[in-house]
């Protein structure tokens, strides 16, 4: 509960704050202030996948449960970074469709990660989509 | 704990919101960054996202 709180004020305040400052220059300093953010928030996502990964859990039961493992699988995790890579490899390439490509990157890993991965890390994925989508395409 | 651990790391998203642009006037006496110095910001946070990726991943190869 506490997770979906905490979402819900990240909406809120992210739609204020990823306004691109009104004394930058429109073109290109704007573009690069918004494919900078999109960078962050991929690869914010991708720091707590790591992170998680790093967490190792052991059942109270281990006769009838799996035995300890990481927070979130490795095969997780892989899909994760590869996923923000090519994110940031077409950010790099590409930065003016920023938007399109962060959100591109969101959706594959939404799409790859098994349920129990999903279910571990969709608070993030979340947070990443909506820091992404509260940054405006013009200044 | 887990949800310690969790909501831990919902923090690390505070810099998005936080706004690089302001942290940058906050340590630049107000200034604002101009196209170079947003480019080399841009490039040096894609490098250290790919790095870290990248450093994971040697760590642990496919099995």
């Amino acid at each position: 509960m506490k997770q979906f709180i905490l979402v819900a004020c990240l909406l809120l305040s992210s739609s204020c704050a990823s306004q691109a400052p009104p004394n930058l220059t429109p073109g290109s300093e704007v573009r690069l202030w918004q494919a900078n953010e999109t960078a962050v928030a991929l690869g914010t996502l991708q720091h707590v996948v790591i992170e998680l990964n790093k967490v190792i859990v052991c059942p109270e039961l281990p006769a009838i449960a799996p035995p300890c493992h990481p927070l979130v699988s490795d095969d997780n995790t892989r899909i994760v970074i590869d996923a923000v890579a090519d994110g940031l490899t077409t950010l790099r390439r590409v930065p003016d469709g920023w938007r399109e490509t962060g959100l591109a990157a969101i959706v594959r890993v939404e799409n790859r990660l098994d349920a129990a991965g999903m279910g571990r890390i969709r608070v993030y994925v979340t947070a990443a989509r909506a820091a992404i989508t509260s940054i405006t395409a013009t200044p | 704990m887990r949800n310690q651990l969790i909501l831990q790391l919902f923090s690390t998203f505070s810099p998005i919101v936080a706004d690089v642009i302001q942290r940058y006037m906050a340590k630049n006496n107000g200034r604002v960054p101009n196209a170079e110095e947003m480019r080399v910001e841009f490039e040096s946070n894609i490098d250290k996202y790919l790095d870290e990726g990248a450093t994971w991943k040697a760590s642990h190869p496919r099995a």
